[in-house]
């Protein structure tokens, strides 16, 4: 699982491995939920205050202003990762031991 | 990188001239320097803003912990989300606009992705050379020369993150005081954590995962070509007049050999920094940063062969069609941008300091009272958008001896709270009919211009 990009590749200078499916689909899942986490946080905090929240908590919750920013963005994150891992694990198409069904679908 | 400190072993020194021969030089060129000019404005600002100081405090401050944003004479508060989501459409719609325009611009000159790439990579040929002398260190065994080259690439790196993360974290925090705090280690966690986190991504991004996050980690790269056309710049090759390629000596003229103008020497591949062939057409991994163009045009130039084998082109220029600027896309996708920034600067300009909003008493209509006054109540709700605490008159017009009573005495509303107040209106019985229209005004003491009328009804009744 090499990370590195692969710069000024050529014959004789072999490029770095593309990534593999795997790290591909860590990645993939990883940075997307990043991305719409970054939105929700944005379009949530200007709605929501997060000290008033953890005010209006029904369990003793001690969380200041910038511990609730990042919780909360954390907390969008982690959903998204699950929601894009649930997609890909859907998603996957079988392949081993059975035939391959016939579909008009590219992939 | 510093010269003569790798005098060292002579065969290592043979190698490294066989290999020039391939790397002749470090790519240089229009678009080569056209990128550095970005990478410096923009990098210049990302570091230059947060030092910015006007009117005493610093000029572009994200205060998260006080929820308010600063924009120089500007402060937006929560309320005024719809300017931040107005900005976020107009940044959205000028991304499509200029991708219908001129194809992948951001991707090759502003995306921070290429960007603090294009800086890492310069680190990494200050330290450990070009790239045929760095995969020689890879596979050198630790020696204490590559460990001074390995160690002061990540040495500059990992300093560069950090101040990167550290910038960051300014336009939330003041950045003054945060530099401060961050070399005498008395930073706060959450500042800590973000400086780190930024920091790591910024340092994992462009030193390791590079163009790589462009071919599998960004969404703009899948969708991109929803906004094509062919009228859109691309960087193509221009096949009828390279191929067939073939190598050649220098001085034989490509005609008499049976062979196009491309010399196959894979140039344009070797500086591709997500490693496709142009030549092979148009690929979703192009991010357009033009390296290819600048290497084939100083292949031709030695050649002595006309420039521009590889260049900016559109699809109908290849044709041989005319090549139309304006077209539906453009011009919808203007006229979008055009209305949205009117909007944003209309909103802003319209922007006030005091927001007033007025509820009727649900509860009555209206009250008798004695001495021939009639009388209703409403709440209304006040937001001061400014910076400083400020007490406030209330005053109504528009019926005749109409008079007015804040039951709990002064409005007083620090800067950017929200406040709602109950209010009693009263005006004598032969002033209003049925129902009539009363305007309140709210007035700062302390400065004429923080001012905001709202209308509302006032109920009487019909007849006495």
């Amino acid at each position: 699982m090499s990370l590195h990009g692969g710069r000024a590749t050529g014959p004789d200078t072999p490029q770095s491995p593309p990534w593999s499916r795997r790290l591909r689909k860590i990645m993939a899942t990883g940075w997307a939920s990043f991305l719409t986490a970054c939105v929700a946080s944005v379009l949530f905090f200007a709605v929501f205050d997060p000290a008033r929240l953890a005010e209006a908590a029904d369990w003793p919750l001690e969380l200041s202003r910038m511990g609730g920013y990042a919780l909360l963005f954390f907390f969008f994150w982690a959903i998204g990762v699950g929601a894009a891992s649930m997609t890909l694990v859907l998603m996957r198409r079988e392949r081993r031991g059975r035939p391959p069904e016939p579909t008009t679908d590219k992939d | 990188m510093p010269a003569g400190s790798n005098a060292g072993a002579a065969a290592e020194t043979a190698l490294y001239r066989s290999e020039e021969k391939i790397h002749a030089r470090e790519i240089d060129g229009t678009f080569t320097r056209l990128r550095k000019v970005a990478v410096f404005v923009l990098l210049g600002i990302f570091y230059g803003l947060p030092w910015i100081t006007w009117e005493g405090r610093q000029a572009i401050l994200f205060d998260l912990p006080a929820r308010k944003f600063h924009l120089f004479d500007l402060t937006l508060w929560p309320q005024d989300f719809i300017f931040l989501a107005l900005l976020l459409i107009i940044a959205a719609l000028s991304l499509f606009f200029f991708t219908a325009l001129a194809g992948r611009l951001w991707c090759g000159y502003a995306c921070p992705q290429t960007v603090w790439t294009e800086v890492f990579v310069w680190m990494e040929q200050w330290t450990e050379g070009k790239y045929s002398q760095r995969k020689k260190l890879d596979k050198a065994p630790w020696t204490a020369r590559k460990f001074l080259r390995k160690g002061s690439k990540q040495f500059l790196w990992i300093t560069f993150a950090l101040f990167t993360g550290l910038t960051f974290v300014g336009y939330f925090t003041p950045v003054r005081e945060l530099l401060v705090s961050f070399v005498t280690f008395s930073l706060g966690p959450w500042e800590t954590f973000w400086v780190f986190f930024y920091g790591f991504a910024t340092y994992g991004n462009a030193g390791y995962m590079r163009e790589q996050v462009c071919k599998y980690m960004c969404p703009y790269a899948r969708f991109q070509s929803a906004m094509f056309d062919r009228d859109t710049l691309i960087i193509t090759y221009d096949a009828d007049r390279g191929e067939p390629r073939g190598s050649r000596r220098r001085g034989v003229d490509p005609q008499e050999v049976g062979l196009g103008d491309c010399i196959d020497c894979t140039m344009c591949v070797q500086v591709c920094p997500t490693g496709i062939d142009i030549r092979e057409g148009l690929q979703y991994e192009c991010i357009a940063c033009a390296a290819c163009i600048d290497a084939c045009d100083e292949v031709m130039e030695r050649m002595g062969y006309p420039k521009k084998l590889i260049k900016y082109s559109t699809q109908h220029a290849i044709d041989g069609k005319e090549t139309r600027v304006l077209r539906p896309r453009v011009i919808v996708y203007g006229i979008l941008l055009a209305i949205l920034m009117g909007a944003l600067i209309y909103a802003l300009s319209q922007r006030s300091p005091l927001t007033v909003d007025i509820i009727r008493d649900r509860n009555a209509l209206y009250r008798e009272v004695g001495d021939g006054f009639i009388e209703n109540s409403y709440q209304l709700k006040l937001i001061n958008k400014t910076d400083s605490a400020h007490r406030y008159d209330i005053d109504v017009s528009g019926i005749e001896g109409a008079r007015v009573e804040v039951p709990t005495g002064a409005i007083r509303i620090p800067s950017g709270e929200v406040l709602g107040v109950a209010v009693i209106v009263q005006a004598p019985r032969e002033a209003v009919r049925g129902v009539g229209e009363v305007t309140f005004t709210l007035q700062a003491e302390d400065d004429a211009t923080i001012t905001q009328s709202r209308e509302t009804k006032f109920v009487a009744p019909v007849s006495r």
